[in-house]
C-alpha cells in the first residue's frame, strides 16, 4: 500500500506578489499530481499547504510549525529573498530541508537547502552580455527597494564599467510603489542605450506602462532603440502589462513557455487541464514543478524522506525537465540550468532570442565570473583555468 | 578597476584546526568559493609564506595556537571560535584577528568573514604604513625646529620665512625636508650654502608675502 509523505508548499497566494506564488503552487500542485499518479512510487506526496501573505514572522511560524509539531521533512517554496533568509534557521535547527524553487541573486549555499531556481551567472550575467552586444553599454537601472535589485545592478555596473560603459542612473522603488513619473522624465533626459528593470509586481507594470505613454509621444524611446530588459519577467505577468506594452521587453529566464520540447509541450497541456485553458505558466512554476519530482524521485531511491539521505540522493541526480536536462550541482545544490533570453509578444508569451547550448553549472558565487570577459563561461569544470599555484611551494617547517 | 564582487578564486588558506566537521564544512566551503586549502594540525612551528589567509582554532590553549612571532600582521587572520570564555578570547585577541566565525560553522557566514578580514587587513597595513612615516617625522621635528632657528638668527629672518627657505633649499635638493634639515645641522658650513642660494634668489622678492605661506601649505 502506498505511504503518505507530508511535505509543505510554502506559498504567498496572497498579498503582493502574489500573482507569481500562484503560479508557483499550480506547479506544485502539477508535480504532485504527477507523482501520486507515478505506479513506480510506494508512496505520495500529501501537501501541507500554508500562505504565508508576504509576511515574514507568518513564514517562520509556519515553518517551526510544519517542522516541530508535524515532524515534515521537506518543505516547497518562499519567493523572496528575505523570506528564504527568515526561515532558513529553522531548517538547519530541525535538519529539514527547504526547496526553494525561483530565481535570486545567489552568495548563499546552506547544506539544508536545494536551489531549483536560476543563479546570477544564469541570469544577469547572460543578460548584460546580450544587452551590450546588441543595444550598447549604456544603462538605465530602475529598480524595487530590495536585494534583487541591488545586486543585480552592481553585477550589471561591473560588467558595463569593465567594458568602457556606465550605468547613467541607478532608481529604487519602494515595494508596492507606483510613483514613476519622475522616472520618465529622467529617462528621456539621459536617453539610456536600455533600461534594466529589477522592479518587482505593481511597481513593475505601473512603469512598463509610463514607459508605454513616452513611447506613444516618441518612437526614439521605442523597444528596438531602448528596449526594456529584465531577469524575474514571466509569462503571468504580461497579463498585467497588457499586450501593447509587453511588446519587445526582453527578459533573462531558463523557462519560457514558447520552448519546443515533448516535456515542455505535454507540461503545458497537464498545466492548461489542470488549471484552464488561460492559464499560463512561469520559469517560478517551472522551478517548484522541478523541485517536487525530484524531492520523488531521491525518496524513490532512498526509500525514507529523512532529510539527511534525501539530500545525499538528490545532489547529483538529474531529471528531463520543461527546460531540458536538469542536473543538481554535488558542490552547491543549485541546479545546472539553461539560460535563454526572450522577447515580449503581445500573445502572453516570449520569441526566444538567444538560448545556451547546454546546461551552465551554477555558480552562486560568480567565483568563475570574470567582467572583463563576461562571453567567457567558465562555469563549466573543463573549460576552467588552473588554480594559481607558486612554482616553488615552500614546505611547512616542522 | 578594482572589482566590486569579492573574488577569492585561486587565493589560498591555511586551516589550523583538528580534522573534525567544522573544518570539514569550511573546507568545502571554501573550495566552493574557489578557495584552494591546507589543513594542519597540530600547528607547525613555522609558517609558509605561501598563504594569503588563515584560519586558526581559537579554543585551544593555554594561550593562542598561533605564536605571535609567526604573525606579522601581512595577512588576514580569521578565528574559529566556540568559547565565549574571557580567557579565549583573550588569547584570540592576542593575535589580533581581523575576522572570527563561530562554532559550529555554517556555510553561510564564511564569505562574509573573507570579505571581512581582507578589508581590515588592508586597512590596518594602510594606517601602520602611515603611522611609520608619522613617527619618523615627529622624531625628525626638533632636527627641523633646529635648523629653522639657525638660518633665523644666520638671515635675521621670520620663523615662516626660515621655513621656507629651508624649504626650498631642501626641495632644490630633491630630498625630504627633516633630512636636509639633519643635514644642515649636522654640518652646517656645507651646506648652508644651498640655503644661501635660495636666499639670494628670493632676495628681489618681499619674503613674507602671501605667496610663500601659500606655497609650503602644499607640502
Amino acid at each position: 500500500m502506498s505511504r503518505g509523505i507530508s511535505i509543505g508548499l510554502l506559498f504567498s497566494t496572497t498579498g503582493p506578489y502574489s500573482v507569481l506564488s500562484r503560479a508557483m503552487q499550480n506547479g506544485a500542485f502539477l508535480a504532485v499530481d504527477e507523482v501520486n499518479r507515478n505506479a513506480t512510487y510506494d508512496f505520495h506526496f500529501e501537501p501541507e499547504i500554508v500562505d504565508p501573505a508576504a509576511t515574514l514572522e507568518n513564514y517562520r511560524l509556519a515553518c517551526e510549525e510544519m517542522l516541530r509539531n508535524k515532524n515534515i521533512q521537506h518543505v516547497i517554496g518562499c519567493y523572496t529573498s528575505s523570506s528564504r533568509k527568515e526561515v532558513i534557521p529553522c531548517f538547519e535547527k530541525h535538519d529539514a530541508m527547504l526547496w526553494y524553487p525561483s530565481h535570486y541573486e545567489g552568495f548563499e549555499s546552506s547544506n539544508n537547502v536545494i536551489y531549483t531556481g536560476a543563479a546570477p551567472n544564469h541570469h544577469i550575467v547572460p543578460l548584460a552580455r546580450f544587452m551590450m552586444k546588441n543595444y550598447g553599454n549604456r544603462a538605465y537601472c530602475v529598480g524595487s527597494n530590495y536585494i534583487w535589485a541591488w545586486e543585480n545592478n552592481r553585477v550589471l555596473r561591473e560588467i558595463l564599467e569593465a567594458n568602457g560603459g556606465e550605468i547613467v542612473s541607478e532608481k529604487y522603488l519602494a515595494v508596492g510603489s507606483g510613483d514613476v513619473e519622475y522616472l520618465i522624465e529622467d529617462i528621456r533626459k539621459n536617453k539610456p542605450d536600455f533600461i534594466y528593470c529589477a522592479l518587482i509586481g505593481e511597481s513593475k507594470y505601473a512603469f512598463i506602462d509610463a514607459v508605454q505613454k513616452l513611447r506613444e509621444k516618441d518612437p526614439a524611446f521605442g523597444p528596438d532603440q531602448m528596449p526594456i530588459s529584465d531577469c524575474s519577467l514571466s509569462e503571468p505577468e504580461l497579463f498585467c502589462i497588457g499586450p501593447e506594452a509587453s511588446r519587445g521587453l526582453i527578459s533573462s529566464s531558463v523557462y519560457f513557455q514558447s520552448i519546443h520540447s515533448e516535456q515542455n509541450n505535454r507540461f503545458i497541456a497537464d498545466y492548461k487541464a489542470h488549471f484552464g485553458q488561460r492559464a499560463v505558466a512561469s520559469a517560478d512554476s517551472e522551478a517548484v514543478y522541478i523541485a517536487v519530482l525530484i524531492l520523488a524521485k531521491a525518496i524513490h531511491k532512498v526509500g525514507t524522506d529523512s532529510a539527511y539521505d534525501v539530500r545525499e540522493a538528490t545532489l547529483g541526480s538529474s531529471i528531463a525537465a520543461p527546460q531540458g536536462q536538469v542536473v543538481v550541482d554535488e558542490d552547491n545544490a543549485h541546479c545546472y540550468l539553461t539560460p535563454r533570453l526572450g522577447r515580449g509578444r503581445d500573445d502572453q508569451n516570449f520569441d526566444i532570442l538567444f538560448e545556451s547550448e547546454k546546461p551552465v553549472k551554477p555558480d552562486p558565487y560568480l567565483v568563475w565570473f570574470d567582467s572583463r570577459h563576461p562571453d567567457a563561461d567558465r562555469s563549466d569544470e573543463n573549460s576552467r583555468p588552473a588554480l594559481r599555484r607558486p612554482e616553488n611551494r615552500l614546505r611547512v617547517v616542522k | 578597476m578594482e572589482s566590486y564582487i569579492p573574488n577569492f578564486r585561486g587565493h589560498r588558506a591555511l586551516i589550523l584546526h583538528p580534522n573534525d566537521a567544522d573544518s570539514e564544512l569550511l573546507v568545502r566551503q571554501l573550495t566552493r568559493l574557489g578557495v584552494e586549502t591546507e589543513v594542519i594540525w597540530p600547528p607547525p612551528e613555522a609558517i609558509s609564506k605561501i598563504y594569503e589567509v588563515i584560519f586558526f582554532c581559537a579554543d585551544r590553549g593555554p594561550t593562542s595556537i598561533l605564536d605571535q612571532s609567526l604573525i606579522d600582521g601581512d595577512i588576514p587572520l580569521i578565528a574559529i571560535s566556540g568559547t565565549e570564555a574571557p580567557g579565549r578570547l583573550e588569547a584570540m585577541l592576542s593575535v589580533n584577528p581581523s575576522a572570527m566565525i563561530n562554532k559550529p560553522l555554517r556555510n553561510a557566514g564564511i564569505f562574509k568573514a573573507l570579505v571581512f578580514s581582507y578589508h581590515i587587513n588592508k586597512y590596518q597595513k594602510g594606517i601602520n604604513k602611515n603611522l611609520v612615516v608619522l613617527e619618523e617625522k615627529i622624531r625628525l621635528r626638533s632636527f627641523v625646529f633646529k635648523a629653522i632657528l639657525s638660518i633665523m638668527k644666520r638671515y635675521n629672518l621670520n620663523d615662516d620665512d626660515a621655513y621656507f627657505a629651508l624649504r626650498s633649499a631642501s626641495m632644490s635638493k630633491n630630498i625630504r625636508i627633516e633630512a636636509f634639515a639633519l643635514t644642515l645641522i649636522s654640518d652646517p658650513n656645507q651646506n648652508m650654502k644651498l640655503v644661501d642660494a635660495e636666499i639670494s634668489n628670493n632676495s628681489n622678492r618681499n619674503l613674507t608675502t602671501p605667496q610663500f605661506s601659500e606655497n609650503y601649505c602644499k607640502g
